[in-house]
Order: C-alpha cells, then structure tokens, then sequence
C-alpha cells in the first residue's frame, strides 16, 4: 500500500520537532560530558569547545581517589531501591483504598495526605531532625530509608490511577469469589504496571538525588551518600567544576539504567479491548 | 433455608422482612469488612506520615504562636506574628513573586509536556530514544543546571546570545537583569521538569485503550480531532493529578533558583520560600518563619480545592 | 487556642531536652566547612596529633559551604548536637556571641598570643571585653588584573576612582567585561564593597552601634560608582562560576577583579599559565586625598558555650593556630591556603617567602591598610547588599540607596 503524502510530511513533522526538543533537553548534558574531561582551565574558556585538546579521564580518577565515591554511591543504592521497593507496595496499597473502597473519613484522609504536600521541607527541617534524634537513628540508614516512604506523591497518583481504570475485572473477580486483598494483588495492581514503572523510576531518583536531609541525618564519611559526594568538591571561594562534573556524569548513570530498563512497561500499551465504557 | 418462591408477592408480609432485615445485616458486614481491609491497607502509609510529616508540621505550627530564636524557651505571642506578616510588604512581594512564577511554569510545563507526550505516541522506533533524551535533566544535579545555564545565559560569551544573535535576533541579560531574571529562572525550571511530566502524561496515555483511537481514525479523524476529543477528555485524572502537582510545587520554587541566583538580583527573583527559608535559617526568627508557612500552606490548599472543584464541574459538563 | 499551643511547647521541649540529656559519646565535636582535598591533612594531621597525647577525642567532621552556617549549625543547635569547637564566619560572630552561644576565652589565652595578634584582628572579636573567638587567617581584598590587557589598552594601573572608572570603559569589549564585581546578593557582596564605602568615607552603623549613618553623601558616591560599573555594563552582572572565583578572569573575559588574597592560590592550582600576566594592586582610593584602605575577611574558631569539656575545647581551638610554635600557623596560610596570618611573627619568620611575588605586595603595601570585615546582624547586612543591588540592578540613584539602607536598618534597631 503506498503511503500518502501526509504520512511523509507527518515524519517530517515529527522529526524536526523531536530533534528540535531533543537538542534543547539534552544539549546542555553534552556540555556537562564534555567539561568532564577537560583540565579546569579550559571548562569556561571562551570560545567553548566540545572536545578538548587535553581529552582525559583524570577528573574520574581523582574524583574517586579524593573521595571515597563508590561507597557513597553503594549507600545511594541501598537507601534508594529500599524505599523505592517499599513504598510502591505501600503506596500502591493506600491509592487502592482510596480509589476503591469505602470507610468513614476517607475524605478527611485523603484531604490530609494531599495537605502533607503544600508545607515546605525546610519549615519541618527542625522538628524531623529532633524527632530522628530522639529514635537515635542519626547517621544510620533508618534515618535516610524509614522518614522517605511514606510520600503523598505516590499514593495520589495511585489513587487517580485506580480510580481512572473500569472496574469490571474487578467485579467478576469478586463474584468469583477473590478476596479483596487477592482483588488488589492479582487483579489491580498487574494492571498499574506503567504507573509502578514510573514510580520506580520517579522514587530511585528522588532518592538518588536527595541532598538537604541526608546532609543534616547522615554526613558521617561512611554513610554518605552521592549527592554529598558531590557537594563535597564545593569549596570556601570557588568549587571543583571539573570534578563536580565528573561526579554529575557518574551519578546520572544508575538514573539513566533503570529509566532504559524500565520504559518498556511505562508505555506498554494496555490492551483492554473487550471493556468498552 | 427457605426455599425461593416463584414470584414477589408469593412472600408474606414477614418473611419479606426479614430479608430486609437480612439483606441490611450483610450489607453491614460488607461495609464493616470494607472498612476494615480500608484501614489494613492505608495503615502503615497513614501512621509514616503521620509520625514523620504531620508530627513536625504540627510542631512548627506550635512555633508560629511564640517568638522563638533557637537559643533559649519558646514565648508564647498569640497571633502576633501573623499580624506583622499583614503589615509586611517584603512578605506580599515575595508571594506575589512566587504566584508569578506559578503562572509562568504551570502552564509552560504542562502544555510541553503533553505536546512531548503526544509527539512521542506516534510509532517510531526512535521514541526510546528522544524519550530517554528528555528524560536527562530530571536527573542533573540543581548545582550542575544552575552553573551550566548561567554559562549558556552569560550576556556577552554565552551560548544563548550567540545563538540569538547569529540568526539576527536581539539578545537579552537573562540573569543579568531585573525585567528578565524571572523568566530565565523559569526557563531552567520548565527545561528541568518537562520530561518528568511528559512521562506522567505518557503512563496516562497509555491507559486510553486503543480501540476508541482506532476506531476514531477509522472514522476519517484528524489527528488534532483525535487528540481534543478522545485523548484529552480520557486524560483528565492524569490531567488533574499533573496540575495539582504542578501548582503546589512552583508555589515553593526554591532550590533551584537559589542555586542560580539566591534571589537576585535586586530580588527579582526572591520567591516566598526564599524569605521562609532565611527568616528561619539565617535570621533565627522560627516563629514569623513558621506563620508564613502556614499563610502558604493555606493558600496552597484553597488553591487545589478550587482546582479540585474546577475538574469536577467540567466533568459534570461533558 | 493557648492550651493547644502550650501542648505542643511541651511536646517540643520535651523532645529537645531528651536530645540534650541522650548521652552523647565523650567527646569532643571539631565542624568545618569543606576545604579541598589538599587541605585536608593539615586538619587530620593535628586531629591525630591530639589523639594521640590526650584523653579526650576529637572528632572532626565537614560539611558543604553553602549549608554549614545556615542549615547545618542552626539545626545542630537546635537539636543539641551544636558542636564543641567550629569555625565562624564573620558575619555570623556577632549574632553567635550575643546569642550566648560563644564562650569567652580570653582566660584559656596565653600571654604570647595576645600580644603576637594585631589588636585589630582582637578587637573584632570581641564584645563587652570577651573575646569570643580566635582568628587565624585574613583575606584581605584587592585589585587583580591581566597586565597584558592594560599594556594593550595603554593604560597605567588606576589609583582613583576616575582611572579605575576609565579604565573598566577602555577595557570592555565585545568579548571582555573591564571589571568583575560581586553580583549575587548577600555577605560576600558586602564584604568586597566595604572598602569602597569606607574609602568614600562612609560607613554602615555608628560608634555604639545605635543608629545607621549610611544616609550620607559618602555612601551615595560609594553606591554611585560601584552600582553605576554594572549600570553601565564595564562590569559583568552575573559571575561565571563563583563570585569570589569568577572563571571570566583567568579566561580573558575580564580585564580586572575585585576579590581576595585566594585568588592567586586559585588561579596557581587550576590555570597556571595566567601566572605570568596576573597583576596586583591595592583597591584605588576615590582621589589621591583620600587614604587607602580595605577589608580582610577570615574565619575564626569559636567554641560552644555549652560545650562540656570547655577547658579541653579552649585549648583543642587555640593549639590549632597559636601554638608557641607558629609554623602551623605559617603553614595554613603558605603552604596549605594563600591567607595572611594575623600572628605578626608569621610574616617575621617567614620573611623570604613574603619577599616574593604577590605575597610581597600583601604583606607590604595591603596589610597595613586592611580593616576587620564587620559583623553585623542578618538584618543589617541584608539592609546593605539590597542598597547595593538597586544601584546595580533597579536603577535607584545612589542617593536614593542611602537613604532607604539607613531607614530599614533603623526601623530594625527599634526591634531590638
């Protein structure tokens, strides 16, 4: 069958504008890769150039011999799949309740676990890190783990998810006989497959990325985390740019591995032929 | 166990009674068993935001009523401080900021994000890769994207202008200066949240099943037809969700623009946050730092009501 | 209402005073800010040394710069994990001393030190005849440039406002600012206008520190022309980098840079081959009447007033930089840092090294002239670098600067 001519000009369409976005998103990365592995004083030389003529990975090495890097990064790891595993599970949970079943106070509760949103970190700051002092988990992984999960973010997006999909497997399933339980995990939340995905993807990074509570919680040498490991290259009158890029383009790559592995389920297509309105 | 009768009124007056009565019990049991599995499953998600969220949030709305300056006992003031805040123009001019900046981001964010998503539904091998692509500055560090844009954004060397000027445009301070400081900021910010929005939007995408897309092509749709009839209406709780987010973190925009320009200058870009954040950290006034939290806060959350109300009404409408 | 807020008083002082009476492991707590990794062992090195001739242990611990005096100390002194000794800013010092949050130690001090220090370097802290703190460096400010790029301009060194003023006009071209001034608000932007204010002959607070006197003719002209450098565009309005380490000098994108001793450590570590054309002069005075003069910054090392063991900290702080022999003392700002000590043995004792290119002209020609940084409250620093962005930035008149500075810091005094 020949393609139209629309076809053609669609593509075309498309791909100046894809290209276009994509130069502007991911431009400024090409920058950072680039200062990565130039000396400091060629990084903000003008005329900037892309490849530098002193091409090395020196700012790697030191980067990991000044500081010990890869065991913040192991601590990024196990703080950020933890709560990223546990929190899904719970999120999923509570987006389910309050999507599907009713109980008294569900507005109230709903209300107040969007209101956990609208104050801002630094106005708790204080009583958190008074309240984490008191459990006596300062510089221990419970400190960076245990206050991350619970996170309003995940459950109202669950919750929209849930209340956004029909709700006929569902019934069958309980005419059949299933738990409600059973309901959620064998029907419901195989179902939320894009959404966890995305999740995952969302929780590790926030995680990954977090900086302000682990430096106040958890600044002792062996239980930072990569964030700090970054900061770390700042200084009294002027930072480190060549290391902190180097550290940057090292830190993004967990970030950049999950997101390939797990885009195939945040835009599998969900057949859901046979469920018309 | 009775047996069923052929018809309705073949029942007595008491027997169908007592299957009221009956029916009611089981409903009750339903509704006790409901409620029960409810409470199972919200429980250990409720008590961790409790414990670490509401707890402190609690505690630094108790600090808003006294004049606390980290040394020595919290003085109990009453509502003296949320008077002040009245009185004190620095506070409406930093929130007046901080509403501007909403605007500014709220929609740009929304409006690329959905065009992204949208772009990157047509089949294409190459979606895997312009997704990861926009995907990037998600995960760059603020202090990165700050320092690399006020590079690109440098009024004489930097990128931007060059790129300006070399296709005959007129080139800006950006940073540089007070008119165009605000939307500079906001462009690093929208630059920095696209991506993470268009995979919202993108999940959201996917839950349209594809049957109502087909079937509408087959109908002889335009693409436009199809996006404004089918996939925007069928967004809507996706829509909602992205919004609400949206709203509710521009309104505490801090971090990044901090980093980029700590407020500058001339507090151009001195956001509401900014000013809580230094009365509390700097200037050790927790008491005035906590009421302008909650002035926030409570501004915040009007605003998602009206929002909530909004999407219900156009729900109701369509 | 009141009864609400009294429970969560309790609630709160209950938690506050179980994190204080929680054991804390015998100790001693020694916060810094970052410093770079070459820096490093002079601080582990005197740790370990400590260690192993006392009792009581030092632990040492770093945080970022950006966050040590805001976040970090504040959420430690709030939750009772302040630390025994730390270094202070000087635009912290005061609030901290006031605060009761200092402990005085002019009894831990040795005779020698009191009298190898400058009294001025004294004097700055202390209040109400307590010293609160022990200086042990100072940054004094000065007037960098490219030599190459006056040679091609034909320009001689500025030594008035006027030539400075020509000079930054002559110099900026497309590609070239003429001059780099701070442009982010906050300390540091105050920090580097002082000795332009104090040269111009005006100053922020009086005597007994009750009342401004910043609306003067003295601060429009110092406000005039340093706002009026970026105004005029001869001045860059954003940094590269860092304020303090703007990366368009040593690139040649500007011709001269207003900032600190640190510069040439900085610029000898990461772009060594500008070393030859780097130039230092003192910051020019507005006219050849008027006297040099310029601010030195400088951390200094305070202890907690709460701390426990208030005999060990006093002398854990001073042994860092006053001990008898001072060639730590030396070494933090030679071999370490490019800083001046305020021990004037150091510069006695190590008289070939100040012999040599820049330090020769820091220890001769700058020292003498340089004054303490002030330490005002946040209020009142805040009062000033906003006059200073609206001469740059919002196009209000020097004049107009002055007065606005003096009315808000005033209407802060009566709070007081």
């Amino acid at each position: 069958m020949r393609k139209s001519v629309s076809h053609y000009a669609g593509a075309w369409v498309y791909y100046t504008i894809a290209i276009g976005l994509a130069a502007v998103f991911a431009g400024p990365f090409l920058w950072m890769l680039s200062s990565s592995l130039k000396p400091p004083n060629e990084i903000f030389a003008s005329p900037p150039t892309l490849l530098s003529s002193n091409f090395s990975f020196d700012n790697y090495v030191e980067v990991f011999r000044q500081a010990p890097f890869a065991r913040y990064m192991l601590n990024s790891f196990i703080v950020a799949i933890t709560v990223t595993v546990v929190a899904l599970f719970l999120h999923s949970l509570a987006g389910y309740a309050l999507a599907r079943l009713e109980f008294p106070g569900k507005r109230l509760v709903f209300i107040l676990i969007l209101a956990t949103l609208m104050v801002p970190f630094y106005t708790i700051l204080i009583p958190l890190a008074m309240l984490v002092r008191d459990l006596g988990w300062i510089n221990t992984y419970w400190a960076l783990i245990i206050p991350a999960i619970p996170h309003a973010f995940g459950i109202f997006w669950l919750r929209q998810f849930f209340l956004g999909i029909p709700g006929e497997l569902e019934e069958a399933a309980r005419i059949d006989g299933a738990s409600r339980m059973g309901v959620f995990f064998f029907v419901a939340l195989p179902l939320a497959k894009p959404v966890l995905a995305s999740l995952s993807v969302f929780f590790f990074l926030a995680n990954w990325d977090a900086f302000l509570w682990p430096l106040v919680a958890a600044n002792a040498p062996e239980m930072r985390v990569v964030q700090l490991g970054i900061q770390s290259f700042t200084g009294e009158h002027g930072n480190a740019w060549h290391l902190i890029m180097a550290a940057s383009v090292v830190s993004i790559i967990p970030t950049l591995i999950l997101f390939f592995g797990l885009q195939r389920y945040i835009v599998e297509s969900v057949k859901m032929t046979g469920l018309k309105g | 166990m009775t047996q069923a009768k052929l018809s309705a009124s073949e029942y007595s007056d008491a027997e169908r009674e007592r299957m009221r009565q009956g029916r009611k019990r089981a409903a009750n049991r339903e509704k006790r068993e409901q409620t029960l599995v409810a409470y199972l499953f919200i429980l250990p998600d409720l008590l961790g935001l409790l414990i670490f969220l509401v707890l402190p949030m609690l505690m630094a709305f108790a600090i808003s009523f006294s004049d606390w300056r980290l040394t020595g006992v919290p003085e109990f003031v009453g509502m003296r401080n949320y008077e002040v805040i009245f009185k004190d123009p620095k506070f409406g001019a930093s929130l007046g900021r901080s509403v501007l900046y909403t605007i500014g981001f709220v929609p740009a964010v929304y409006c690329l994000s959905l065009g992204m998503a949208v772009l990157l539904t047509r089949k294409a091998r190459a979606n895997f890769f312009f997704r990861t692509l926009y995907f990037m500055p998600i995960a760059m560090s603020l202090v990165v994207a700050g320092v690399m844009w006020r590079f690109m954004f440098d009024p004489g060397n930097g990128l931007i202008n060059g790129l300006l000027s070399g296709v005959g445009l007129p080139t800006f301070q950006w940073l540089g200066s007070v008119q165009s400081a605000m939307v500079s900021v906001l462009i690093v910010s929208v630059w920095k949240s696209a991506g993470y929005f268009m995979i919202i939007l993108l999940a959201g995408i996917q839950d349209i099943p594809r049957d109502y897309i087909e079937a509408a092509e087959i109908d002889g749709a335009t693409r436009l037809q199809t996006f404004r009839h089918i996939i925007l209406p069928l967004l809507k709780p996706t829509s909602f969700f992205v919004i609400v987010i949206l709203t509710i973190n521009a309104l505490q925009a801090f971090d990044q623009i901090y980093v980029m320009t700590n407020g500058g200058p001339a507090q151009a870009t001195y956001t509401l946050l900014m000013y809580i954040y230094e009365k509390a950290f700097r200037e050790w006034n927790f008491g005035y730092s906590g009421a302008m939290s909650v002035f926030l806060f409570i501004i915040i959350l009007m605003l998602t009501l009206v929002q909530v109300r909004f999407f219900r009404s156009a729900d109701e409408k369509s | 209402m009141k009864k609400v807020f009294l429970l969560a008083a309790v609630a709160l002082l209950a938690m506050l005073s179980f994190s204080v009476l929680q054991a804390q492991d015998d100790g001693l707590d020694f916060w810094t800010f970052e410093y770079d990794e070459p820096v490093d062992p002079f601080f582990t090195e005197y740790v370990d040394e400590w260690n192993a001739s006392h009792d009581l242990q030092v632990e040492r611990q770093e945080f970022p710069w950006a966050q040590y005096t805001g976040e970090i100390l504040t959420t430690g002194i709030a939750t009772g994990t302040a630390p025994d000794v730390f270094f202070i800013s000087p635009g912290d010092w005061r609030r901290y001393a006031e605060s009761g949050l200092a402990l005085p130690l002019e009894d831990y001090i040795p005779d020698y030190l009191k009298e190898d220090v400058l009294q001025a370097s004294w004097d700055a802290v202390t209040l109400d005849g307590h010293i609160y703190s022990l200086p042990f460096e100072m940054e004094p400010v000065v007037l960098w440039y490219s030599k190459s790029a006056l040679a091609e301009a034909g320009l001689e060194v500025p030594t008035t406002w006027d030539e400075l003023q020509a000079a930054a006009e002559a110099l900026t071209t497309e590609d070239r600012y003429g001059i780099l001034i701070p442009t982010a608000p906050g300390y540091y932007e105050n920090f580097v206008f002082y000795p332009f204010m104090w040269m111009a002959g005006a100053d922020v607070m009086n005597e007994d520190f009750s009342a401004s006197v910043a609306n003067s003719p003295e601060m429009a002209q110092a406000l005039e022309f340093w706002g009026g450098l970026v105004r005029d565009g001869y001045a860059a309005p954003t940094s590269t980098g860092n304020d303090p380490t703007d990366e368009r000098f040593p690139t040649g994108q500007g011709a001269m840079f207003v900032s600190g001793y640190w510069v040439y450590g900085w610029i000898q570590a990461n772009y060594p081959e500008m070393l030859e054309d780097l130039g230092v002069a003192a910051i020019p005075a507005p006219t050849a009447d008027h006297e040099l003069a310029t601010v030195y910054g400088g951390w200094t090392a305070m202890v907690y007033a709460d701390t426990e063991h208030p005999a060990e900290a006093a002398e854990f702080a001073i042994n860092m930089f006053g001990a008898e022999d001072n060639s730590r003392a030396a070494a933090w700002g030679i071999e370490y840092n490019t800083k001046l000590s305020p021990r004037a043995s150091v510069i006695e004792d190590n008289a070939e090294f100040y012999s040599q290119f820049p330090h020769d002209v820091f220890a001769n020609d700058i020292f003498p002239t340089a004054k303490a940084e002030p330490s005002y409250p946040p209020e009142i620093a805040q009062a000033v670098w906003e006059g200073v962005q609206d001469v740059m930035f919002a196009g209000v008149s020097g004049e107009d600067a002055a007065a606005a500075m003096a009315e808000k810091i005033d209407s802060y005094l009566l709070t007081r």
